[in-house]
């Protein structure tokens, strides 16, 4: 171990020691042993280890995890409290939005940014907005009503 | 109905393979070749070793036994002769991922380069270096109705013959013949979880590996065959499977290495994980073919005869290939009445990875020549594509091309659905001036790994919960869910008081594998078996209990009911503690196989009764737009039907179709893996391009029901047929709009546009 950081993961204070050249991805998965988050390319392209970072998306495969240092990062095991799933991931669940579910986490972190930033978006813009994620089992339709009934759903009855 | 699997999905709680740890694991991994054919001089080791940190180093000659599925022609790491880049030459086991991967960098191999075998016309020369010289002594493997012998002096690994009729006298007198050659590319199954193993040797119990694996029991049977060791010895345990797709099977590099490294450091457990570049190089894939067939008419439109020609491009090792060039050739005429048949499908070794086993197994590739093949057919006749198939299309009671007698056929109600919704509207205009508009469609039929056995175990516990004790992985396909609600409804328990046990080879029964669409229907029926059994005894027991008659119980939402007396009825908890005065539980194992049913294909003619337990059904529909000037191909609309038999879970269903249906989108479109002189050319997801949620067409996903007499409740898979369909519909809308069709995959705006200019080119100098 190289070095010692300080931050925030899911509201949680967290000292974490890590080596120089650990991405966060590595943080998260190696330091904290918190599985959630999935590596499934390590090149920034398939979206897989979406998390936010002070409320921003990033793909945590390639962000360094000194830079993650101070900073407060919100991964897919921050999204449900007290054991029951939030709007969002009940909408996937409800939906089909999910088969082998790799992809999930990544899908769930981007659509929370999207429904924060644009509460109701058209399908076009869903589908631009997660243009960056992959799901190989091919799901994108059934992902794209799962975001459209989490939008429903969080702008009330 | 909720799925089980997904909202531990949603909250990151569900364990992948990728997720085991264990205290003092060590990082495995392994050299790739880097050159795709060469004789091996020397490979030293010794850098490697002197690292601190490195516990272990292994060359093929650690282990030099081989292994495969059908034919012995693999070694774990390559021994004297590398037969393509990606394969292992060396491997390590080290205390971290940087040491592992430093020790790799310091082992120097010398190689003596090989001329390359790169495509089928190379292996096909008369003057073909040999990639395997001794191909005929290896060991085969007994494959029911499969005959494996690779042609002595050839790069052939596996002939594939299918002969009905006279197809020679039948083109003779035809009233329209037509004949052309199609071909596909090599694509890459993709899923985002890498292939992983985490494996430990332990001296009293052998080796036990977690692993990412749709067949937990073969993987253990192989295994213990390559080690040369009872099939006791070893212990395979799977937890979600993150995307596989016909993956993740079989030994290949990953478990021989894996269980090798393991047993040099045992008892320290080690975890080897492919990364994306290994996937693209080193993994299976789809098989490239190239296919010539040969299609006959009468004035009607009836088929007379089909022929078709295919040389598949294998790679390096047999693997399932001959399974694949089988299980492909007998449909690859399609789903129809063709009295005169014949199929040669060669299975060629080339110097490229070996491609496997893949969704939909071989059919796509079939497909996407005689689907195509069928739209010229129908334009040299001046009839309507789809009526050309109605005339031919194979009904109940009609006689396949291998003899067998067809029932439950869904091909038609499949290609009704999809033409239905595919001309439910008129096409909007093109977009552009120089756009035009065109609608195709295809239909397709697959068989199903045949024979197997499958087993599974129920438990009813006293406290009224069930056990389904299966080896049924659950790699995104809904496996879990549908067999849950298959027990809870033979049992009548509440869907949420049925516990899945996850697969693991010394508590799961015996099943082959949780591929080829079988797993609702045959862990389906094993499953009912196994509840039927606990049911039996459950309602002997309540009988004793209850003082009534057996004939006189029912079973409903946990409880025993005595007719006529509701006052008399006990839960299932009840009946186990008042029974043994006690808790307890009723344990029941299930079966269901179909070697009996099965009828060994002759291995001249393929004629078979029954190749299959049974056949799935799928068809598409595409609408496109091209632009003749740049030869940009757009997919507006797609439209898939699929026949589940009996949608157990539709919604689980309607995944299966849609995503199949983008997996085909994909294959049509964008996916090929580049080759050039046996070398991959674009091994990342930045050159080698998946669908997103921006290429998707609008999509219509159709769940067909034609129930099989066979299924539980008339269920049938349903995981794969949609992909073959779907790049012959794109094909066929093509051809539509441009009058051009294109015979190759992937339809890349640069291959029409081409395309488009030498069809003008002949038009004007005609």
């Amino acid at each position: 171990m190289n070095r010692t950081i300080d931050l925030t993961v899911n509201g949680r204070h967290e000292n974490v020691e890590i080596h120089d050249n650990w991405t966060l991805l590595d943080v998260l998965r190696s330091g904290l042993t918190m599985l959630g988050t999935e590596e499934g390319c390590g090149e920034g392209s398939c979206g897989s280890c979406t998390v936010l970072v002070d409320g921003r998306l990033v793909r945590s495969c390639l962000f360094l995890g000194v830079r993650a240092s101070g900073r407060d990062v919100l991964t897919v095991e921050g999204l449900s409290k007290d054991g029951e799933l939030d709007a969002l991931q009940n909408a996937f669940v409800d939906e089909g939005g999910i088969q082998c579910g790799f992809c999930t986490p990544g899908f769930l972190m981007t659509t929370k940014v999207l429904l924060e930033e644009n509460p109701s978006p058209t399908e076009e813009e869903i589908r631009e907005f997660l243009s960056g994620n992959f799901c190989r089992c091919g799901g994108y339709t059934l992902i794209l009503k799962a975001v459209q009934a989490a939008a429903l759903a969080k702008a009330g009855p | 109905m909720r799925r089980v699997d997904t909202p531990g999905k949603a909250t990151g709680a569900a364990e992948y393979g990728v997720d085991h740890r264990l205290p003092g694991m060590l990082v495995g991994k392994f050299k790739r070749a880097g050159v795709p054919h060469a004789r091996i001089e020397n490979i030293d080791t010794s850098g490697a070793l002197a690292l601190p940190g490195v516990r272990a180093v292994i060359t093929g000659a650690d282990w030099p036994r081989h292994h495969g599925p059908l034919l012995r022609d693999q070694p774990a790491l390559a021994t004297d002769r590398v037969r393509w880049a990606g394969e292992a030459v060396a491997a390590v086991a080290a205390v971290d991922e940087e040491t592992a991967i430093e020790a790799i960098d310091r082992i120097e191999v010398e190689y003596e380069d090989l001329p390359v075998v790169d495509t089928v016309d190379d292996a096909l020369a008369d003057d073909a270096p040999l990639l395997h010289p001794d191909a005929e002594l290896y060991d085969v493997a007994d494959t029911p109705g499969m005959r494996i012998q690779p042609e002595p002096g050839t790069n052939i690994a596996y002939h594939f013959k299918l002969r009905r009729g006279d197809v020679d006298v039948a083109f003779a007198t035809a009233h329209v013949t037509v004949e052309d050659t199609y071909e596909t590319q090599f694509v890459q199954y993709c899923h985002l979880e890498p292939h992983v193993v985490v494996a430990q040797m332990d001296p009293r119990d052998g080796l036990t590996l977690w692993t990412s694996t749709m067949g937990p029991h073969t993987l253990r049977n192989m295994l213990a065959d390559f080690l040369d060791v009872p099939a006791s010895n070893v212990r395979v345990i799977t937890s979600y499977v993150g995307g596989a797709y016909g993956s993740k099977m079989y030994l290949r590099i990953i478990n021989p290495v894996a269980a090798l490294l393991a047993k040099k450091v045992a008892p320290r457990p080690v975890r080897v994980c492919f990364d994306r570049e290994d996937e693209f190089l080193s993994a299976a894939g789809r098989l490239p073919a190239r296919v010539t067939i040969k299609t006959a008419v009468d004035r009607e439109g009836r088929l007379v005869a089909r022929q078709s020609e295919v040389f598949w491009n294998k790679g390096a090792y047999l693997d399932l290939g001959a399974m694949v060039v089988r299980n492909s050739g007998y449909v690859s005429l399609g789903p129809y009445r063709i009295p005169n048949a014949r199929v040669d499908a060669y299975c060629l070794y080339t110097n490229r990875q070996p491609g496997g086993a893949f969704r939909a197994l071989g059919v796509p590739q079939m497909a996407w020549a005689g689907e195509q093949q069928l739209d010229r057919v129908a334009r040299e006749l001046g009839m309507d594509p789809l009526e050309l198939r109605r005339r031919n299309i194979l009904q109940e009671g009609d006689e396949s091309v291998t003899g067998e007698v067809m029932s439950a056929v869904g091909a038609g109600p499949c290609l009704e659905a999809v033409a239905e919704q595919l001309h439910a509207m008129p096409a909007e205009p093109p977009e552009t001036a120089s756009g035009v508009v065109g609608r195709g469609a295809a239909v397709v039929l697959k068989s199903t790994l045949t024979p197997t056995a499958t087993f599974a175990s129920v438990k009813l516990n006293h406290d009224g919960s069930v056990d389904l004790i299966a080896a049924a992985v659950e790699h995104g396909q809904g496996t879990m869910t549908a067999l849950t609600q298959i027990v809870a409804d033979e049992l009548q328990v509440p869907f949420e008081r049925v516990r899945f046990v996850m697969p693991d080879t010394s508590v799961t029964p015996f099943d082959r594998s949780s591929s080829s669409s079988r797993t609702v229907f045959t862990m389906g029926n094993a499953l009912c078996d196994a509840s039927r059994e606990v049911r039996t005894r459950l309602l002997e027991m309540a009988s004793s209990v209850l003082d009534a008659e057996i004939q006189d119980l029912e079973l409903r939402d946990g409880e025993v009911l005595v007719r006529d007396d509701p006052s008399r009825s006990a839960t299932y908890e009840q009946i186990i503690r008042r029974y043994y005065k006690g808790p307890g539980n009723i344990g029941g194992l299930g079966s269901f196989a179909t070697q009996s049913i099965y009828d060994p294909m002759d291995p001249e003619t393929a004629y078979s009764t029954r190749p299959s337990t049974f056949w799935m059904y799928a068809a598409a529909g595409a609408e496109v737009e091209v632009d003749r000037e740049t030869g940009e191909c757009r997919v507006r609309r797609l439209v898939t039907a699929v026949d589940a038999g009996k949608a157990v879970n539709p919604l689980g269903c309607l995944q299966q179709v849609t995503g199949s249906a983008v997996m085909g989108l994909g294959m049509a479109m964008s996916e090929e893996l580049v080759f050039e002189e046996g070398r991959v050319m674009n091994p990342t997801f930045l050159d080698y391009k998946i669908p997103t949620t921006v290429d998707l067409p609008q999509m219509t996903d159709i769940v067909v029901e034609t129930p099989h007499p066979d299924g539980p409740s008339g269920a049938r898979g349903v995981g794969e047929p949609g992909v073959a369909a779907v790049p012959a519909a794109i094909g066929n809308a093509v051809f539509d709009a441009t009058g051009v069709q294109m015979t190759s995959l992937p339809l890349r705006s640069e291959k029409i546009y081409w395309s488009l200019r030498a069809a003008e080119k002949a038009e004007g100098g005609s």
